[in-house]
């Protein structure tokens, strides 16, 4: 019974951390998806601000928008819009630049995505097959110590953190 | 005999135990405030070095405690291992936090370089970053910096002070230059800003090299990680054949 249920633990565990690298992916394909669309609100703003020739408050959306993607470097943005004397070129300067670096950091982390989508299927397939394994050898009748099955589950998650964390570039 | 042993033993390792903590903590805090300069010759270092042998060999000395005097061999290996591998850690930790700094450089010169187009002096802007930057070792640098300055130290005397507890290049090439854009009468923003442009082209690089490499790791990792799992849980039945075969 015990063995049984440890068995069926192990398999669901195993599962859950197979979907794990996926589903970062799939997180980090929507937040490029989200800094894409407010560099082009950011370059949007800098081109107002420009022609306007004075400082203009950044939509309320945007703003939390933007601060929603933790980008360190909206501190400086912030900085320009509370600067003690208000330069509108300075802040269109500043939003410019912000939209650029994102776009940048935007289409390095789709190339990233890119480069890795082999490795991580292949990956979650060859950790997909011990859960099947074992779970067709518990139906032959062949059971595996517990404590075999402790390492195989250690050594499944140490594979899939390190699917995850090698596939995740900070930049 | 045994007992005087036993209290020799526990009064060393008390002993270690206090002085190496406070070495450790040492470290932490060194590292904290990217105070590298004396992370070159830590204090009480042949002691944290001694307490990390020891935090080593205490799990093995329990976990092999059934197998007798052998525990203590493994033990002791474990700890020597542990004494022998403390400067692989204190490298690896300073690695990281060097290559953290390098990678905010870029953001926090930005901020700089942005106070100073507003006409604020490098002073202000130091200022400014201490106090606006996202919180990491760099921003605790430049605090320093600007504490120094506020008690007295001209600036790019705290400045040059900084270049040495660091000794990183990237930071005494920006500080020799905009020492000579002051000299000179040039535009300190511009410098600034060309030095963040700089650092993050570097920061790019370093991130590119990286995700070359990536698809080379994941191919390891199912090689050496996942793999092997399914192998052992064949090698079950198979192994239980041949026992059958052997039997008969």
């Amino acid at each position: 019974m015990f063995t049984d249920s440890a068995l069926l633990a192990a398999a669901l565990l195993i599962a859950g951390l197979i979907t794990l690298p996926t589903l970062c992916a799939q997180a980090r394909r929507r937040a490029s998806r989200n800094a894409s669309e407010v560099a082009r609100q950011l370059g949007e703003f800098a081109v107002t601000v420009r022609s306007a020739a004075r400082c203009l408050p950044l939509d309320a959306n945007l703003l939390l928008r933007a601060e929603a993607l933790h980008m360190p470097e909206f501190a400086s943005f912030l900085l320009a819009q509370e600067l003690a004397r208000p330069n509108p070129a300075l802040l269109a300067d500043t939003a410019q630049r912000l939209a650029l670096r994102l776009k940048r950091r935007v289409a390095f982390e789709r190339k990233m995505l890119a480069r890795t989508a082999s490795g991580r299927r292949r990956g979650a397939l060859a950790a997909a097959l011990p859960p099947l394994v074992l779970l067709i050898m518990a139906m032959a009748g062949w059971g595996v110590p517990s404590g075999v099955l402790l390492v195989l589950l250690l050594l499944e998650a140490f594979g899939c953190w390190l699917l995850w964390r090698v596939a995740r570039v900070e930049i | 005999m045994p007992l005087f042993f036993l209290a020799t033993l526990g009064f060393g390792g008390f002993s270690l135990g206090v002085f190496g903590l406070r070495g450790v903590l040492g470290i932490r805090a060194a590292l904290r405030e990217a105070d590298f300069e004396t992370l070159s010759a830590p204090e009480l270092w042949p002691v944290t070095r001694a307490f990390v042998g020891l935090c080593v060999a205490l799990p093995v000395l329990f976990a092999a405690a059934a197998l007798g005097n052998i525990a203590w061999l493994a033990a002791f290996s474990a700890g020597t291992l542990g004494y022998a591998m403390a400067p692989r850690f204190l490298d690896s930790a300073l690695q990281r936090v060097r290559q953290q700094l390098l990678d905010d450089l870029a953001l926090h010169l930005d901020l700089m370089a942005l106070v100073m187009e507003a006409g604020s002096s490098l002073t202000a802007a130091l200022g400014t970053c201490a106090e606006r930057a996202p919180d990491g070792p760099l921003r605790r640098a430049w605090l320093r910096v600007v504490l120094e300055i506020h008690a007295g130290a001209e600036p790019f005397e705290a400045l040059r002070a900084l270049d040495q507890r660091l000794g990183l290049r990237p930071i005494g090439t920006l500080i020799a230059a905009l020492r000579s854009a002051e000299r000179l009468g040039m535009d300190t923003a511009a410098v600034l800003r060309e030095r963040a442009r700089q650092a993050a082209a570097h920061r790019f690089a370093r991130a590119e090299r990286q995700a070359r490499v990536a698809p080379l790791k994941l191919w390891a990792t199912l090689m050496l990680c996942i793999a092997p799992c399914t192998l052992v849980l064949l090698a079950f039945p198979v192994a239980k054949l041949l026992a059958a075969v052997v039997d008969r």
